[in-house]
């Protein structure tokens, strides 16, 4: 799953970010349990050769842990920004296909700039940029296509937009994110990429 | 007649034995979340499950998150913080003992109320514990459920509000004479912190709330409307939200230290750091709360400098949680159970919070927001480090409280079951960060079906683990081991204060004084949750709460008129608040989470009307002389409060009377003048439900007129009092009164130019 995700764009900048900071909070984790374990059994109650003493050395300490964690946070912050432009703004914004998202009290609605509308079905075309306009014709759900680590929310009275591309042929699942009912579990659709010629021969026809 | 050994518990004030009621309902109220939370793993252990539909799996999931959340988890820790905060500061009780009971018996009831809900047609409340708009409205919640859970929401935030005001008037007015800010102990900074947090948190919950029950019952506009709606509902909710996990974490923290500290017999490691990170942490605790709503369209450089406040949140809780580590360092390290469950609180913390770092980030957020992911990170903080650590202190505190040992054999199985059972169910959630939170079932094609049979098998382990906890609890009632506190006292050489007498039953505060109990706390927390009952019976319950109410409201005045019921005397230390009244300390307290509320109320009605361009001009709707004409009623009163104050202070009898009473006559006419407006704008069809003018003007001043007319019965109580020589001495309650009412003043110079003038 690893490797397709890395083909897409928005996947491949999310992956690489995640892998940043899992690589860091595994080795912050390591490094906390270390010094625990160490200290519980280094003054365990038995050992009776440990040096004890009960002076407050809490000077240095603090300040050491407060700026190294400062300057670990100032490095992700800064990889974070990078990956959000990039994922919040569409590449190629004029070659891009606008398809308005609305979603209701089960489903999904696809509408098309040629006026064709598709229920739970999203095809799109491939290596092109797809930037979805996203609302609720009722309650707050949200919109994601895990594969592809996009997701906003579709809210009444509200309009967000994502972007998305996908470099080849395949079937992804979306799902709704947030509790909208009791159909929510079964709010699932499916995202649908042709190759562009397919892709044409589907949106020139009338119906699905 | 009821036995006296009931009616000690049920008209108890005492700190000692509302602590102990505390524990106990919130242990009931975790076996009820518990059981909740066992129904939803088992729905989810196999793909496509029908243990439970949709239509009760919601239910289940939304009454588990607030159950634990508000009904288990914190209650808990004030449980502790009842019993033991008083004793730490050298205190004889907590500042307003009656208050307290009211707290306590609020609490009980509010849950009872909102659990009520299961026993209707359509359920109890189902939208999430996060009650998101415009799900919660009646349109798509049309069950009373959702008005029961709000209800219930309300009577909490009303008990948490006077418990906030209680204990930050005790820590900083009830200190005995060694107990100087520098050497007071690390669980109280704790709560101090804790209590603070909920005094600024609460209110923004209680205004949502009180719109989200307009919305249901008077047919308002706040949260069904595209203006409001759902992104209102998520600032006013997430800025409560996130604080609450704060809330519910620090009483553990600060219990953690102690334990930290007992069991290593040694000082806590750099105790002047660990209190400015929880400073810092609680200050950071209020302005993260975007990024709950990071993919909720709002602008990117909004999202950019929540990411930065939420990544700084890691600074203060890293100092801490390396400060309880080193502790160890040159220590003497036991191993009993109560540190067992500490050092895991912390272990668990340290996964809970690096996982939070991940979705701190705006952009790691877009792939894990609404997943098992977020339920993984704060089930390790939520249960993890608070739950392990408020148990630490359960078995900290046990012998202390009850006088009685428990196996320490059995509490280490207790742990070890326990841990095991918890990384079971929640590990294998880190690896489900595609699966959507709150789905009732999921396909096999997706692949989730293992880590979801291993979380239900942990589930089931850590379930059953919790019988240990009962058994340990329980058996010294039943076997009676004599000798206790040797879990204690071993070691004990860092026990600063808590040198108290050993049984608290024969302690130096005990119930057995006259003037100690009162049955009123129980008796208007019985009719608020009767009131609010009618929800579901109609007018003959409310009428019925109201006449408890007022009866009770009536006999707690005459109490205060023939001071039959005296609080504890102020402590010795109480800088820097040595020269004002308790009472007027208090006031001011309250003050702050008043302004919490109508700066909440005026702030949604700022964003409803700067996301409506059509909004009518207020001269076309309101009768602005008229208005201006009760503005200066009001101020004139507020000068006629004024003079009552001096004339208080110099203890002129006639003047302070006829004060007072040209003060609650200017009341009553703007009273009268706001109902006669409110008649008239009705009559032209200006109403609640009109649209989203009426809607706000109505909430605001609405909300306004009801402090006036509480206002106003007090300076009629005062007034009686008076005439009758009751304020010979004592002007703490004038002082503090005439704080309130020049607060209810300054709100309507707010209100009056934003509605009837802009």
């Amino acid at each position: 799953m690893q490797s397709f995700a890395l083909e897409v764009p928005t996947a491949g900048v999310w992956w690489s970010l995640f892998d940043i900071y899992l690589v860091l909070g595994v080795l912050t984790a390591v490094v906390v349990f270390s010094i625990l374990i160490y200290n519980v059994w280094k003054y365990r109650e038995k050992n009776t050769s440990a040096p004890r003493d009960n002076k407050d050395r809490g000077k240095l300490g603090p300040v050491i842990i407060a700026s190294v964690t400062l300057f670990v946070l100032f490095g992700l912050a800064y990889y974070t920004f990078g990956a959000i432009s990039y994922m919040t703004i569409p590449p190629n914004q004029n070659g891009a296909m606008q398809i308005k998202v609305t979603a209701f009290q089960w489903g999904w609605n696809f509408t098309y700039p040629n006026g064709k509308s598709v229920l739970n079905e999203l095809t799109v075309p491939a290596n092109t940029t797809i930037v979805l306009n996203i609302t609720s014709r009722d309650v707050f759900h949200s919109f994601g296509i895990p594969d592809f680590k996009v997701k906003a929310d579709a809210i009444p009275g509200r309009h967000n937009t994502l972007w998305f591309l996908a470099p080849q042929q395949g079937t992804f699942v979306i799902r709704c994110y947030e509790l909208c009912g009791v159909g929510h579990s079964y709010m699932v659709g499916t995202l649908r990429v042709l190759d562009k010629q397919q892709f044409q021969q589907w949106y020139g026809a009338g119906g699905s | 007649m009821i036995h006296p050994w009931v009616k000690r518990w049920l008209t108890t004030t005492n700190h000692k034995e509302i602590g102990i009621l505390y524990i106990v309902t919130s242990l009931y109220f975790l076996f009820i979340g518990g059981l909740l939370a066992e129904l939803v793993r088992i729905q989810l252990a196999v793909p496509e499950n029908n243990f439970l539909q949709p239509v009760y799996y919601n239910q289940a999931v939304t009454m588990h998150g607030l159950i634990m959340v508000l009904w288990f988890l914190s209650p808990l820790g004030f449980g502790f913080a009842n019993y033991f905060v008083p004793l730490q500061i050298g205190a004889k009780d907590l500042a307003f003992p009656r208050l307290n009971a009211f707290s306590y018996w609020l609490y009980l009831f509010s849950g009872l109320v909102a659990a009520t809900g299961f026993f209707i047609p359509g359920g109890a409340i189902s939208g999430g514990w996060t009650v998101y708009a415009p799900l919660s409205s009646l349109q798509y919640s049309p069950g009373a459920g959702t008005t029961l859970g709000a209800a219930g929401l309300i009577m909490l935030t009303a008990s948490v509000t006077m418990s906030s005001v209680n204990f930050i008037v005790t820590i900083l007015y009830h200190r005995s004479k060694e107990i100087t800010f520098s050497k007071m102990p690390i669980f109280t900074w704790f709560i101090l912190f804790t209590v603070i947090i909920m005094l600024f948190a609460f209110p923004p919950l209680l205004a949502a709330l009180i719109m989200l029950a307009a919305d249901r019952l008077l047919g308002t506009w706040f949260f069904t409307s595209a203006a409001g709606g759902a992104i209102l509902w998520d600032h006013l909710f997430w800025f409560f939200g996130h604080p609450e996990v704060y809330i519910v974490l620090l009483p553990a923290f600060g219990a953690v230290a102690e334990i930290i500290s007992h069991y290593s017999s040694k000082e806590i490691y750099a105790k002047n750091a660990i209190i400015l990170s929880l400073a810092i942490a609680s200050f950071l605790s209020l302005v993260v709360w975007g990024h709950h709503m990071y993919i909720t369209g709002i602008n990117l450089s909004e999202r950019e400098i929540f990411t930065v406040t939420t990544e700084l949140i890691s600074v203060p809780f890293g100092v801490m949680v390396i400060s309880y580590i080193w502790t160890l360092n040159k220590g003497t390290v036991r191993l009993a159970t109560p540190m067992l469950f500490a050092l895991g609180s912390i272990s668990l913390f340290v996964i809970g919070g690096i996982t939070g770092v991940f979705n701190s980030s705006v952009a790691l957020d877009i792939g894990i927001r609404g997943t098992y992911w977020v339920v993984a990170h704060f089930h390790y903080v939520m249960v993890g480090a608070t739950l392990f650590g408020l148990f630490g202190a359960l078995y900290y505190w046990y012998p202390k409280i009850t006088g009685l040992e428990y196996s320490d054999r059995a509490g280490k199985l207790h742990f070890i079951t326990s841990f095991i059972g918890f990384n079971l169910l929640y590990f294998p959630m880190f690896f489900l960060y595609d699966m959507p939170r709150r789905i009732s079932t999921y396909s096999s094609a997706t692949g989730w079906a293992p880590y979801n049979y291993v979380a239900t098998a942990g589930a089931l382990l850590f379930g059953i683990a919790q019988l240990l906890l009962v058994l340990n609890l329980v058996r010294p009632f039943v076997s009676f081991p004599r000798g206790a506190y040797t879990l204690w006292e071993r070691g004990a050489g860092n026990i600063r204060v808590m040198t108290h007498a050993s049984n608290p039953t024969v302690n130096e505060n005990t119930e057995s004084e006259v003037g100690h109990t009162t049955p009123l706390p129980l008796l208007l927390s019985f009719g608020t949750a009767v009131f609010f009952l009618g929800i579901l019976f109609g007018i003959p319950a409310f009428a019925l709460g109201l006449i408890i109410l007022i009866y009770g409201i009536v006999r707690w005045f005459k109490d205060d008129f023939y001071s039959r019921f005296k609080g504890p005397e102020p402590g010795e230390e109480r800088w820097p608040f040595e020269s004002i009244s308790k009472e007027t300390l208090g006031m001011w307290v309250f003050i702050a989470s008043e302004i919490m509320l109508f700066g909440s109320v005026i702030s949604s009605y700022i964003f409803i009307r700067s996301n409506f361009p059509q909004w009518p001009s207020p001269a076309a709707i309101h009768d602005i002389p008229l208005g201006l004409f009760n503005t200066t009623v009001l101020i004139t009163s507020g000068f006629t409060m004024f003079l009552a104050m001096i004339n208080a202070r110099e203890g002129k009898q006639v003047g302070m009377l006829v004060a007072l009473t040209s003060t609650m006559l200017l009341g009553s006419v703007f009273l009268s003048v706001k109902f006669s407006e409110w008649y008239n704008l009705i009559s032209n069809g200006f109403t609640p439900s009109s649209g989203l003018p009426g809607s706000t003007f109505y909430l605001a001043t609405g909300l306004h007129a009801g402090h006036v007319i509480a206002g106003v019965f007090l300076l009629g109580y005062f007034v009686f009092k008076t005439l009758k020589g009751g304020y010979v001495k004592e002007r703490g309650s004038i002082e503090s009164f005439g704080i309130y009412w020049a607060f209810v003043d300054a709100i309507w110079l707010v209100l009056f130019p934003l509605f009837y003038l802009v």
